[in-house]
């Protein structure tokens, strides 16, 4: 909002404080600035509006017990003398008073004894020795025990047991108590055999909240909980060395093979996509709706104040292009900025930091409301975009799963794009928001810290903000006379039929600009003496390989983001392993990827290994201008010392 | 005449046309029924002061029968120099910021527990709303809008908006220079504007849906 300096003045107006020259003056200029007569007239509507504010009257016996406790302090003051008349009705009355006192207790205290005595006789019948029950208590019952009280609790009991410096120097761990994160099993992908299948379908992913959240887990001492780790957000997390695209295509694919680290029988596949990037600068019109959780369950130092310190940074990316709106919901929904210019940003930060937390959650009618604003802003050929900050734990109207599904596919066919932000530790409801996310046209970051709102909103802003593809599949033909089965690592939530490919009829997932989406198969050569699966050879049907050198082809299938018909980009692998030790890409994410096989403890881990993971990360670093694969490496590192399956 | 307080006096019916000042010199002169008349008058002013300043209603109450009993204690310190309702707000205004000291503080930051639930907690789900629903939504956004403004600016706009003093008036209770009064008014509008924009400007009303 444009502000003109005179605004002050018609504050003092509205007030009536203005006198003589300064009223002329004013009501001149009145006459001739349209900014100051609107402002006028909101300031009259805000008075209107702080008058709905009503207060109750006090009771009718205030006043009474105001008088009576007036002269109470009078007579301890000593500034009123009593009469002679009202002594001769106190005195009496408060020994009479006194006496009722005295034999009420009196008989409560000859209760008591008896009835005390009597259960103490009982208590005792059959007891040898009596010891204080506090005495016997053992002390790992008391939970809320630090190791020190702990220790000193054993040392008073004879001071024949010390405190082990293992325990002493236990790992301060998350809370299990009250916990009620959820999250969707997942089951991992099993080996196909190319003979069977030689078709591997799946939607891109680039989310990377599953990274994130089994971050919070490891800097908080506690490893995280298996169905937590999706290996493939795990490896999209970083960005890789890939090429920027041609020009009029959205993205360039990348293919790498090398040997498997972690099974040397096998080989490991990379297919890597890169998003074109943009610079903030050639992002079209931005129609942005913040739709914030300012529940109770949001009323805690990671959740509300880090969400606010978060969009705060997006803020500041904004242009004057760009329209912000935030809808907050609580037990329901209400609109506190409606398409404010993005230029202003003093008032939407202060928007933001007036937000407080507190009641129930009903995630679906702010999820209704804001896509109704977002719609009403709806800027053609723009990015148009609902950002949902919450922990997800939606629990009035509408909150089951599919219902949410469902509600959200609604809404996406109005080309409005869904960001899922995610907040908090306890009640963490990944699953849901993956979804939300998933089905919503959209992408979803977990924000543990200000460094992670700092990779989502400012140094990854294109990608979050701006989708360049859309319902991106990816369908990999493998080669049976090269290979004899594959595993695709991780995308287990996003797997499709081999028919799904070609139907544009079919959601996928949205690749942004800048983004990197990256695919590990595990193979096994055509010659290897490994077996999979028991399917008996077919009688009527004959397989006929064609000869080929090829390994693999990749086929992709990507919309334009305003289009509905697919376009298919194809590339094929060589098996040509000989540039792989160089490559930062394969080594980095195989490490990634491994790293992701022992924390969740898969069957397919082979000889993975923490130290493997490390010597692999530390030699493929790269120059880590962010320090993402820095702190990869300290996660690794905290996550070996935590991990006593994997030793 | 009786000297005490809480009786009715021959003169009641007359004070009820004193004014404020005539009341405070009559109560300085030990006319009992000055207190009632007072009283009457101003509890509830103060009560709602302190209520909005707070958000919780037995705090309010204690505050407000703290301000009457200095009043009391205090009458003679009263100088017609000034009006009556400046003395008595200024009155409150050391009342709270005492307290305020004392209690260090929940109720400048009110917790939710602290605040009766109507006013603070979000209405019940209807994931349609209503007209209704948007009531109370704005009644809570208001609340919290206010709330959320710093101390002074809450203190100078709820004096001038409900308790409908003048800016020389607020500055007194205050102890701060008319000029500051004025920044203070002015900014305390602007941010609650920009919070309660859609409700405030002209031609976006409440609905969205």
């Amino acid at each position: 909002m444009i502000k003109c300096s005179w605004f002050i003045e018609i504050s003092r107006f509205v007030d009536n404080e203005l006198e003589g020259a300064q009223k002329e003056a004013l009501e001149k200029h009145l006459g001739t600035c349209v900014l100051c007569r609107e402002e006028l007239a909101r300031l009259h509507a805000l008075s209107e509006k702080l008058k709905s504010w009503h207060v109750p009257d006090l009771d009718a016996g205030f006043q009474n017990a105001v008088i009576k406790e007036a002269v109470r302090r009078d007579i301890e003051r000593g500034a009123v003398k009593m009469k002679k008349k009202t002594l001769a009705i106190l005195v009496p009355s408060s020994v009479v008073v006194t006496l009722l006192i005295v034999m009420l207790f009196g008989q409560m205290y000859i209760k008591r004894g008896v009835q005390g005595r009597l259960r103490q006789a009982a208590d005792d019948i059959g007891d040898q020795y009596r010891f204080s029950t506090s005495q016997y208590e053992p002390y790992y019952t008391r939970e809320s025990q630090s190791v020190n009280e702990r220790k000193s609790v054993l040392a008073d009991s004879k001071g024949l047991w010390e405190v082990s410096p293992a325990e002493e120097y236990r790992f301060p761990t998350i809370p299990s108590q009250f916990n009620t994160e959820d999250y969707n099993r997942i089951y991992e992908n099993d080996f196909l055999k190319t003979i069977d299948n030689p078709l591997s379908t799946f939607s891109i992913d680039v989310d990377t909240a599953s990274y994130a959240n089994l971050r919070r887990f490891l800097t908080a001492n506690s490893m995280p909980v298996k169905d937590a780790v999706r290996i493939e957000e795990m490896i999209n997390y970083f960005t890789y060395d890939y090429p920027q695209p041609e020009a009029g295509k959205p993205f360039s694919v990348t293919t790498e093979v090398a040997p498997c680290p972690w099974n040397t029988a096998h080989k490991l596949v990379l297919v890597g996509l890169q998003g074109k990037t943009m610079v903030t600068e050639d992002l079209p019109q931005s129609n942005l709706v913040f739709l914030i959780d300012v529940s109770g369950s949001m009323d805690e130092p990671n959740k509300l104040p880090l969400l606010q310190s978060a969009f705060k940074l997006l803020v500041k990316q904004l242009r004057s292009e760009d329209t912000v709106s935030i809808v907050v919901y609580a037990g329901s929904s209400g609109v506190i900025l409606d398409s404010v210019n993005g230029a202003c940003k003093s008032e939407i930060t202060h928007a933001i930091e007036s937000l407080n937390a507190g009641g129930s959650t009903a995630g679906a009618a702010g999820i209704t409301r804001a896509y109704a604003i977002a719609k009403k802003n709806f800027i053609r050929g723009g990015n148009n975009r609902v950002i949902l900050a919450t922990d997800g734990d939606f629990n009035v109207g509408v909150s089951s799963d599919s219902e949410l599904v469902r509600l959200i596919e609604e809404k996406r066919n109005d080309g409005i794009f869904l960001t899922v932000l995610g907040f908090g530790a306890g009640n963490y409801q990944d699953a849901k928001m993956e979804q939300l996310a998933d089905k919503g046209n959209g992408n979803f970051s977990y924000i543990d810290n200000m460094m992670e709102a700092k990779k989502v909103f400012v140094s990854q802003l294109t990608g979050t903000l701006f989708t360049i593809a859309k319902d991106v599949k990816i369908q990999v033909e493998f080669n049976q006379a090269k290979v004899k089965a594959y595993r695709l690592i991780g995308y287990e939530n996003r797997m499709l039929k081999k028919e799904d490919f070609n139907d544009d009829k079919k959601d996928a997932g949205e690749l942004g600009a800048g983004h990197s989406v990256t695919a590990l198969y595990e193979i096994v050569a055509a010659d290897s003496s490994e077996e999979f699966g028991t399917v008996d050879p077919l009688k009527y049907q004959q397989v006929v390989v064609s000869p080929s050198e090829e390994l693999l082809t990749v086929k992709l299938r990507y919309k334009e983001p305003d289009e509905d018909t697919s376009k298919l980009l194809t590339k094929v692998l060589m098996d040509n392993e000989k540039l792989y030790e160089k490559s930062g890409n394969i080594n980095f994410s195989s490490a990634v990827a491994e790293f992701g096989l022992l924390l969740r403890d898969s069957q397919y881990k082979g000889t993975a290994a923490y130290e493997n993971v490390l010597n692999r990360a530390r030699k493929h670093k790269g120059n880590d201008s962010y320090g993402y694969r820095g702190e990869f490496i300290r996660l690794v590192e905290i996550a070996q010392i935590l991990d006593n399956k994997n030793k | 005449m009786e000297k005490g307080f809480g009786r009715v006096s021959t003169k009641a019916r007359d004070m009820q046309h004193f004014t404020d000042e005539q009341l405070i010199l009559s109560y300085q002169k030990g006319e009992p029924g000055a207190m009632d008349e007072l009283l009457r008058r101003y509890k509830n002013p103060v009560y709602h002061f302190s209520y909005r300043l707070c958000l919780n209603a037995a705090e309010a109450q204690d505050i407000t029968q703290e301000v009457f009993l200095r009043v009391h204690q205090y009458k003679d310190d009263y100088k017609p120099l000034a009006k009556f309702s400046t003395w008595l707000f200024c009155i409150a205004h050391n009342v709270f910021i005492s307290r305020v000291r004392k209690q260090k503080w929940f109720i400048l930051w009110p917790r939710k527990h602290d605040c009766p639930e109507e006013y603070v907690e979000f209405p019940s789900p209807d994931p349609t709303p209503c007209d209704a629903a948007q009531e109370r939504d704005f009644s809570a956004l208001l609340q919290r809008s206010i709330q959320s403004l710093p101390f002074l600016q809450r203190e100078a706009l709820i004096l001038r908006e409900y308790q409908d003093l003048d800016y020389q008036e607020i500055s007194k209770i205050l102890k701060k220079s008319l000029g500051t009064v004025k920044t203070l008014i002015y900014r305390a509008r602007q941010s609650l504007k920009i919070k309660l924009l859609p409700y405030v400007a002209e031609s976006k009303g409440g609905s969205y849906d």
